[in-house]
């Protein structure tokens, strides 16, 4: 019908414009593009300077593509920035709340000994390392001077079951004056589930108080990993995890992995281990670099690249299972998948910039420190201070908030400004981790060419774009982590 | 000790995307930039540590890598504008623009 | 498919009023205070007095001898044998035509707001006209306090309903004030609010429950803008939509299913879960055979069973976002059972019908047949019937 106008009449010019975008070779044939907002394209090495040359034509099969996926836009269009505004907004939005999650070391005693830990202490009498009440009163002032609506506070140690008494007096006492502050208010104890009891489960039950407990395998693994008298730390979790789960509900229980030398070869079992036992997912950890690592400076690229293919691995597995029909999930991949899929921020604290240290998360320790991170407690124990940001009975909260620590590692460490940071396609889904850098060098950047963290993040990043690309049946499987986590 | 050197015509290639390259290849090798007349002299040496294989493919890797950051320079400096609006949009309602 | 309008037979003479009127239908007898402005539908039984005008269905029309007053009654062809009680029809000054505007035993009742458009789709099912039809707008004021109160839902349509600017502003508040109670639904191409003083001034009614359909039809502008025949539409529909939401109004996004948006449209759902993953539902439709559609059949129509894995893929990445996600005006034995949840019987009670295929199908009762215009003018190749 001549009233009607060809697709001709309504495109097609040749003077598009560029939109903020960074790229890098994904291989010897295509590059990979992102945006302020995390959005990806692959596009030919062939292409990519024709692109931003101003010369590509309309007719290319992923012009569509760029314009809405915002790499380009006619200058007419205001709506792509419209909405890169809001996506580039949403992803920050954890910002303006400020810090979460509050660390409370109510002991650091211990019933076990594992070697990866620096902080436990022998089980002595009482006191010595234990928590005072004036610690958690000025703890809670520093809680509740955060504006986050939403406060999350959770018992550390050693074995914070060993100071049950601390734990019950935080509990409380928030509440109490959570009644004028009005947040939303959430307990965790991060505890072994050695010393559980049908007391601590009661009181846990009636404070609706979450357990985050450690498995780090099957048995043999598990107790080589995490001795203690009696060398039974697996049967007792076992035990423990039924007890919990029957008193407080199935999922207000959930463990996390310690990944150790021994431990990588063996990702299959340590699965298995979670499967049998009913978990619905697991993180598969990073080694860390603190302690006896660093001392012997054991913490080369070679293990980094036994983790990576560690990693593969145990998530090629949990696919299986996960296309087999199993619901099983892979933690850090979902949070990295939520960078990548979504404009929303897990909120994970070693991966975000700017670093959570502080912002997101803050350690106060039973003599009344106060850390950055957990991370930066370790370093501590191990005897650099440079996380401390103060101490409790004797700085305020805008001495600790605002010192120079505290900023000058934020500021300096900020992806956007660091080498080869800024201009890094995979920015938009990493994140600053100034403790770990300064652990390994000395310095909050690091040098990213040489840094196992780097490496390890975009050979993840990398992975899971082909994983995606390959397959449609895994982008699905990766699109429902990345929208629920 | 691997060592290279390369000759960049100044007129078609920047300083910064030179050192920005080598920042890149650090894990393999150090850079000795000199001018010379009208052009750059890069010696690249080898790290003690890094074996020769990996040191030809970092070369390999420097020589792409330079390109790479010449086409940013330039795709940053097109863009700055429209980033700083972008930005700007984000963050005018937080009372912190 | 029930015949909403047309002529009527005038079997007395009467003096031509100088406007059509508006009445209530009444198939039972009310009180003597309602009765004045309603007109009596009549049956078998006695016929009360007082009614301001009397319908005579043609299968009564024996009773008019009953009738003294000139220019009391209306007989009805026997296509309106499914008026009701409470429906609410115009009949002309001259009493020669009717048209039924709200029919109270329906979940589906649409007004017509205009029929001039900014827009000129390809698929189309309600052509522009490019006159002055404003006095739609006269009488939909005259309408809305006739409405029964209790009704559930009420539509809103055109051309593009927002045309009309203040005047549409001021029915939609009118809506609210005589309907409190009923859920509106407003199909707009939304680029009226991309101006932000009129999407203020359309939150500021404060309707407690109206939204806002707006179709887009691709995340390529270029393609969108070809099938809606705008250029610039998609830049200003999307401005529009950010502006409505945050105004906290409800935005639901309507795509049309054809040949021109099936290539790209998974790229469109990833696209609205990427950037507009706040609207508050999104309707996958099939195609009417009406209007513009068959005279562009050619860059049209593609079969249903044909596409039946993207639909798939494409309502996968939409729950997956965690959206609202409906699929409307398909036939169940053309999808996939994994779309099931998503699956709505929504073809208007006035326009659906079946094709011959489906006689022997179990599945009629869950299925929502077929548009009219399709079982007439084309449809899939491939049904088959459940057995």
């Amino acid at each position: 019908m001549s009233k009607f106008q060809g697709q001709e009449s309504y495109g097609n010019q040749l003077n598009y414009e560029l939109l903020p975008f960074s790229f890098d070779r994904f291989n010897d044939d295509e590059y990979i593009l992102t945006n302020l907002a995390g959005e990806h394209l692959m596009m030919s090495a062939a292409d990519l300077p024709t692109l931003i040359n101003r010369g590509l034509d309309p007719s290319h099969h992923q012009f569509a593509s760029l314009r809405s996926k915002h790499f380009i836009r006619y200058p007419e269009e205001q709506a792509p920035l419209s909405l890169l505004a809001l996506k580039v907004r949403t992803r920050y939005s954890r910002l303006p709340p400020f810090t979460n999650l509050h660390i409370f070391v109510v002991t650091l005693r211990c019933d076990h000994s594992c070697p990866y830990c620096q902080v436990s202490r022998q089980m002595e009498g009482e006191g010595a390392f234990d928590m005072t009440q004036e610690m958690a009163d000025r703890a809670l002032d520093f809680v509740f001077r955060s504006p986050n609506p939403a406060i999350k506070i959770e018992f550390q140690g050693g074995e914070p079951l060993l100071n049950f008494d601390m734990v019950k007096y935080v509990v409380t006492e928030a509440e109490s004056r959570n009644q004028q502050m009005g947040r939303d208010l959430q307990f965790v104890i991060a505890t072994t589930l050695s010393l559980i009891s049908e007391n601590v489960l009661a009181f846990c039950k009636e404070h609706s108080i979450l357990l985050s407990s450690s498995l780090d395998g099957p048995k043999d693994l598990h107790n080589a990993n995490r001795p203690r008298p009696g060398k039974d730390s697996h049967q007792r979790f076992e035990a423990g995890l039924k007890l919990a789960r029957e008193s407080l509900g199935y999922d207000q229980v959930s463990a996390l992995m310690t990944t150790t030398d021994r431990s990588l070869d063996r990702v299959r079992d340590i699965i298995d281990e979670y499967l049998r036992l009913g978990f619905n997912g697991i993180f598969l950890r990073a080694l860390s670099p603190y302690g006896f690592a660093i001392k012997t400076k054991k913490f080369m690229s070679y293990d980094a690249g036994r983790w990576l293919e560690f990693y593969k691995e145990g998530l090629a597995y949990i696919l299986e299972l996960s296309k087999a029909g199993i619901p099983f999930i892979e933690q850090y991949t979902a949070l990295v998948l939520k960078k990548m899929l979504t404009s929303e921020d897990p909120g994970y604290v070693d991966l975000m910039n700017p670093a959570g240290i502080g912002i997101a998360a803050i350690v106060f320790n039973y003599d009344g420190a106060v850390y950055a991170s957990d991370e930066s407690r370790m370093l501590a124990e191990m005897g650099d201070e440079s996380f401390k940001l103060g101490n409790l009975l004797t700085d305020s909260y805008e001495q600790i908030i605002l010192s120079d620590r505290l900023l000058d590692a934020l500021d300096e460490s900020f992806t956007l400004s660091a080498p080869m940071c800024s201009e890094c396609a995979f920015e938009p889904f990493c994140g600053a981790d100034p403790v770990y850098h300064h652990a390994m060098y000395k310095d909050v950047l690091g040098r990213k060419a040489e840094s196992p963290f780097c490496q390890r993040n975009m050979a993840i990043f990398k992975h899971l774009i082909e994983l995606m690309r390959n397959d449609r049946q895994t982008r699905d499987i990766f699109m429902e982590w990345a929208n629920g986590c | 000790m691997n060592s290279v050197n390369l000759i960049f015509d100044q007129r078609l290639y920047g300083a910064e995307a030179i050192q920005k390259a080598a920042y890149r290849g650090q894990h393999a090798f150090t850079l000795d930039l000199q001018v010379e007349g009208e052009a750059f002299s890069c010696t690249l040496l080898g790290n003690i540590t890094t074996a020769p294989a990996a040191f030809d493919k970092a070369v390999e890797d420097f020589k792409k890598d330079v390109l790479d950051y010449q086409l940013r320079s330039k795709l940053r400096a097109e863009t700055e504008a429209v980033r700083n609006l972008i930005l700007g949009v984000a963050f005018s309602k937080t009372g912190l623009v | 498919m029930l015949k909403l309008g047309g002529k009527v037979a005038r079997i007395d003479a009467v003096d031509v009023s100088d406007k059509p009127h508006l009445f209530r239908v009444s198939t039972r007898d009310l009180p003597g205070a309602l009765r004045k402005d309603r007109a009596y539908l009549v049956g078998p039984e006695n016929i009360p007095d007082g009614y301001v005008h009397y319908l005579v269905p043609q299968a009564h029309e024996s009773r008019v001898e009953e009738f003294t007053e000139i220019g009391a009654y209306t007989v009805l062809p026997p296509e309106y044998f499914y008026l009701g009680h409470d429906d609410v029809i115009r009949l002309s000054a001259d009493r020669t035509s009717i048209r039924v505007l709200f029919r109270a035993s329906s979940n589906h009742n649409s007004i017509l707001m205009t029929e001039q458009c900014n827009h000129y789709c390809l698929m189309c099912s309600q052509p522009p006209k490019s006159a002055d039809d404003s006095w739609l707008l006269n009488e939909i004021e005259e309408l809305l306090p006739l409405i029964p109160r209790d009704t559930a839902e009420i539509g809103f349509t055109g051309g593009e309903p927002t045309l009309s600017g203040d005047r549409f502003i001021r029915i939609m508040g009118l809506t609210k004030s005589y309907l409190p109670r009923t859920a509106v639904h407003v199909l707009s191409n939304g680029r009226s609010f991309a101006n932000l003083d009129f999407a203020k001034k359309y939150a500021a009614i404060q309707h407690p429950d109206i939204m806002v359909g707006i179709p887009i039809y691709s995340d390529d502008p270029t393609l969108h803008d070809y099938i809606v025949q705008a250029k610039g539409a998609f830049d200003e529909t999307l401005r529009g939509i950010l502006n409505l939401k945050m105004l906290g109004q409800k935005v639901e996004i309507r795509i049309v299913l054809h040949k021109q948006s099936i290539p790209r449209l998974t790229e469109l759902c990833e696209f609205i879960g990427r950037n507009l993953l706040f609207v508050d539902h999104v309707a996958l439709m099939g195609l009417e055979m009406m209007g513009f559609t068959r005279a562009n059949l050619d860059v049209l129509w593609v079969d249903p069973h044909d596409y039946r894995d993207t639909l798939s893929e494409a309502v996968g990445i939409l729950s997956r976002y965690r959206m609202n996600v409906s699929i409307y005006n398909h036939q169940l034995c053309l999808v996939n059972d994994d779309v099931q949840p998503f699956y709505r019987k929504s073809i208007s009670d006035w326009k659906n019908e079946y094709a011959p295929e489906c006689a022997t199908c179990s599945k009629r009762d869950g299925c929502g047949g077929f548009f009219s215009s399709g079982v007439k003018f084309g449809y899939s190749s491939k049904l088959v019937p459940f057995l």
